[in-house]
């Protein structure tokens, strides 16, 4: 399936499944503009931040609701738009987990620091949560 | 208070979600680590769904089934699921929720009263028809769209249909509960699947009474 198809589908899902008044629709709207035209570069690390700010949600509760409705819909299974990237972060030290690693981190909940082996106590405090571009999104 | 954290640790946006449970459960969804995890997600947003129509009772007086049942996988694809109503699955399930290789299924019961017989072909239908014993797929619901007065009553009597059935026939219902927290309108059991393993079922009331010209007139009528 070519990437315009892709993309056509990712804007038909959300009427589908919101209301019409509904502010996740014109958040994933922008976000869909946005990842369709940026360098693949740049979207392959995208924090809540700049999806927010992409997603033209202020610092508002409200708002801060839409985009956590909107960042829980768009990594999700049926659109797949975004998806995730974990990143161990400890002192000054940072490493984006392999498939491997976020696989084996998913099924076991512990991860062991890279540079000595050993596992991290409470590594759930330790790996944040970033976001980038699916490779449906990528396919140009 | 729904304010996402500074820092976005799996385990502040964990925190976060345990704190709002109205809110999507992204992170917990996302590493659930377990089927007993995912379990656990989904009936902590199927309990928001509920939350919500119960809500908004008085906009779904004589809506059909079908469009209850339409609502709730809307709900969970909203949510980032893959979900799906009147999904072929053995059969058609009113409602498939799945995410990675794990799934629960639901049937969704309109009644008036206490009504034992319409929520069997519910409940059978899971446990004949859909429902699986093996696991990350043996956990389903009967969702019992009650709109009539006195849910606790409906649920309480199905509830005692069930011991009743287990009693003549062993392995139809087992381990028949109400948790605490929500006693009166939800049940718990496990019926022995006939293909090998347990399917656990819950069967879940959804107060939908509205009619606030008869309340009053009950009321005195039992006084």
């Amino acid at each position: 399936m070519n990437q315009s198809v892709v993309i056509e589908r990712f804007r038909n899902f959300p009427s589908e499944d919101f209301d019409e008044g509904d502010p996740v629709r014109p958040a994933i709207s922008k976000i869909i503009d946005f990842l369709v035209a940026a360098n693949p570069q740049n979207v392959r690390h995208l924090s809540f931040g700049m999806i927010q700010k992409v997603a033209g949600l202020k610092d508002s509760e409200e708002d801060h609701r839409t985009l956590y409705r909107t960042v829980s819909y768009i990594t999700g299974e049926r659109t797949q738009l975004l998806e995730l990237v974990f990143e161990y972060v400890m002192d000054d030290f940072s490493h984006i987990l392999d498939e491997e690693e976020e696989a084996d981190y998913k099924a076991t909940g512990s991860f062991s620091d890279p540079r000595t082996g050993v596992e991290v106590p409470d590594s759930a405090k330790h790996i944040h949560i970033y976001f980038k571009a699916s490779r449906a999104v990528l396919q140009k | 208070m729904m304010r996402l954290p500074l820092t976005m640790t799996v385990a502040a946006l964990k925190e976060q979600e345990a704190e709002n449970p109205q809110m999507p459960q992204f992170a917990h969804r996302m590493t659930a680590k377990t089927y007993s995890d995912f379990i656990d997600t989904l009936y902590v947003q199927l309990e928001n769904f509920v939350r919500e129509l119960e809500r908004d009772r008085n906009y779904h007086q004589g809506v059909s089934e079908n469009l209850l049942n339409s609502a709730v996988a809307r709900h969970f694809r909203a949510l980032g699921y893959t979900a799906d109503f009147d999904k072929n699955n053995g059969g058609h399930a009113d409602i498939t929720v799945q995410f990675a290789d794990y799934e629960w299924i639901g049937e969704g019961k309109i009644v008036d009263s206490v009504n034992n017989s319409y929520l069997t072909k519910g409940y059978d239908q899971l446990v004949y028809r859909y429902g699986l014993g093996k696991p990350k797929a043996n956990q389903a619901a009967v969702l019992i769209y009650s709109f009539g007065p006195d849910t606790p009553r409906v649920v309480g009597k199905w509830a005692e249909h069930l011991i009743q059935v287990n009693a003549r026939n062993a392995g139809y219902a087992e381990g028949i509960y109400s948790p605490l927290a929500d006693r009166g309108f939800t049940v718990h059991c496990a019926h022995a699947h006939v293909g090998g393993g347990k399917l656990f079922i819950r069967s879940v009331g959804f107060q939908l009474y509205w009619d606030p010209t008869a309340a009053p007139a009950a009321r005195q009528a039992d006084a």
